[in-house]
């Protein structure tokens, strides 16, 4: 009787050994989950498009989001972690900021829940920008351009919640969408080569990675420590839980290619010692997931994954704007 | 003996008129202008002295990181049981600024199941989640009376339309209640047609459309 429980539990074990991962797919404008319900106008993606530029954000005014999240550089700095607007060090690696649109918490740690509030986050943040909100709302109202512009956006003019709308607002336009992988699926066979096809498919079996870079943006939104070696606490410093230890976000991948060096630390250079990283298991297993094993890849197999990455590539174009 | 039966008759009598008196039906349609919203609720409103009967055996699962139901309808003192159906831990916790409601089960392993009391106010939709899983999101209602219809929007579904059975006649006032909306409620009697906007943040977003017949 023991027996046949025995058996029927090491059955049951098979079935549900394989954890369930959404389908990898082509991200869909309808699934964004914009605050107002619709997307925001031409208008106020430029208002966020200059504020997201503009080093007035910046005490020293040295400083715009966009010389940390640079667009020549895939929206990262190309540094192993941040430099702040006073020379100071970061303790993390600066992240893209690529289909945030679809994405619900932010920060490796997840500590913001919005992309609005997420943004108001570095101006006042004393290693980043470190101006303080109520010097930066008088700095913004001496400048017609902003005065006009956030008074014909949203009525009441300039202050701390329109700032993060406007910002957040041309945030969710910087989306990947048009890669050879969303073109292969979409039925063009010749759109990604032999070895991204065969990367894919490593990607979903042998390498297991749709266990946490699953659905439309390559990300469960969720949490894990995957062996990256550090005393960081990751996640368990916002929501507690010594299993959260060392969990950082997992990263969507699209446009990844770009955005060197990797992880929460910066600590891989590119992306083929990312892949050799998941291949010998992790660099330390306290509190490491169980998702994380030894995967054998051979040679063949590395460059295969690292072109299957390669292909969720589409360079979005940003022209620079104007700074009133 | 013969006092007992004419007892017994009474209240056979007095059940089948009260019967009678039950049955309204409540129809409707929601349209909205634009996109669908997530998802929403109509109910019918309490009425002191109106008896309504508890709402038993809320549940939801957890399938394929996502929640089974877009809102679970609960009733005042009563609960709900969780269960996670998936290979993987979830949790299920509320932190809802808009509502005040607070709860953490901790972790749910693989066919964990957790059951969580509702120990707050009626009409309150309260949102909850997974915290290994922030994507994950549902809604907790706390309707004032078994007479409901949750109803699942799609966003590129317009419409959507209803049906609230067996409402006693005593209960007049039928409400619409979705996440971030304006509550709409309509006073209606037997043989009216009504329609109301459906406002967000002093928007019109939909039109809510309600008649009620014997
Ligand atoms: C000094 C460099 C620097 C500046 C300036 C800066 N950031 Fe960041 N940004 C970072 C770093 C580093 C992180 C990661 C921090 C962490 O997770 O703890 C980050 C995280 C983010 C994230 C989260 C991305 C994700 O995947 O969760 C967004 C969005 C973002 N920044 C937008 C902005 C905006 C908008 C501004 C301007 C208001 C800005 N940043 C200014 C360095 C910078
Ligand atoms: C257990 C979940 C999990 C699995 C399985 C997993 N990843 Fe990751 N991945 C993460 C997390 C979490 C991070 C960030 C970790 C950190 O910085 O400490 C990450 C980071 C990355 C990065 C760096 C992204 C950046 O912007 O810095 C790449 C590239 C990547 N993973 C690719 C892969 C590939 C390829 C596989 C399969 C071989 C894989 N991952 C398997 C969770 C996972």
């Amino acid at each position: 009787m023991a027996r046949i429980a025995l058996v029927l539990m090491s059955l049951l074990m098979l079935f549900v050994g394989k954890v369930y991962a959404a389908d990898l797919a082509t991200p869909s404008m309808d699934d964004i989950d914009y605050p107002e319900e619709e997307a925001p106008s031409a208008k106020e993606v430029e208002l966020g498009k200059t504020l997201f530029f503009d080093p007035r954000l910046s005490l020293n005014m040295k400083q715009s989001c966009g010389t940390c999240h640079n667009p020549d550089l895939g929206f990262g700095d190309g540094l192993a972690t941040g430099l702040g607007t006073m020379g100071g060090g970061l303790g993390r690696n600066t992240p893209h900021v690529y289909n945030l649109a679809w994405n619900v918490t932010f920060f490796w740690d997840g500590r913001a829940g919005s992309l609005e509030e997420q943004a108001l986050g570095p101006i006042e943040a004393a290693g980043e920008m470190n101006m303080p909100l109520e010097k930066l709302i008088p700095r913004l109202q001496a400048v017609k351009y902003y005065q006009d512009m956030f008074k014909a956006v949203y009525g009441d003019g300039i202050n701390k919640a329109n700032i993060g709308k406007a910002i957040a607002s041309f945030e969710r336009t910087l989306n990947a969408v048009n890669t050879p992988f969303d073109k292969y699926l979409a039925g063009n066979k010749t759109a990604m080569g032999p070895e991204a096809i065969r990367g894919l498919e490593l990607f979903k079996g042998k390498a297991n990675c749709t266990g946490c870079h699953d659905g439309p943006n390559f990300t469960d939104n969720s949490y894990h420590n995957i062996g990256v070696k550090g005393d960081d606490k990751g996640r368990e410093g916002i929501a507690g839980g010594k299993e959260m230890r060392g969990a950082f976000k997992t990263p969507g991948l699209r446009n990844v290619i770009f955005t060197a060096p990797y992880m929460h630390d910066g600590s891989e250079g590119s992306l083929e010692s990312v892949v050799q990283f998941y291949n010998r298991g992790g660099d330390q297993d306290k509190n490491k997931s169980n998702l994380i094993k030894k995967l054998n890849l051979s040679d063949q197999e590395v460059s295969d994954l690292v072109a299957f990455l390669g292909a969720l590539t589409d360079p979005i174009q940003v022209e620079r704007p104007k700074i009133p | 003996m013969i006092k007992t039966t004419i007892c017994w008759v009474a209240g056979l009598a007095l059940g089948l008129v009260s019967q009678v008196t039950v049955a309204d039906t409540i129809t409707g349609e929601l349209t909205f202008v634009k996109k669908a919203s997530f998802a929403g609720v109509v109910y019918m409103e309490s009425v002191d002295g109106v008896e309504a009967s508890s709402i038993e055996g809320a549940s939801v699962d957890q399938v394929d990181k996502m929640f089974t139901k877009k809102i679970v309808v609960a009733g005042k003192g009563g609960d709900i049981s969780f269960r996670n159906s998936d290979s993987i831990d979830h949790n299920i916790f509320s932190n809802d600024s808009d509502s005040g409601v607070k709860f953490d089960v901790g972790l749910m392993t693989p066919a964990g199941q957790k059951s969580v009391d509702v120990t707050w106010d009626e009409n309150l939709l309260v949102r909850y989640g997974c915290k290994i899983h922030p994507k994950m999101k549902s809604y907790i209602f706390t309707s004032p009376t078994p007479y409901f219809q949750v109803l699942e929007f799609e966003k590129k579904v317009p419409r959507y339309t209803f049906v609230l059975g067996d409402v006693p006649s005593g209960l007049t006032r039928v409400s619409l209640t979705i996440p971030k909306y304006d509550t709409v409620t309509i006073e209606l009697s037997v043989g009216e047609s009504k329609q109301a906007d459906v406002i967000r943040k002093g928007k019109k977003k939909a039109v809510l459309q309600v008649s009620r017949a014997q």
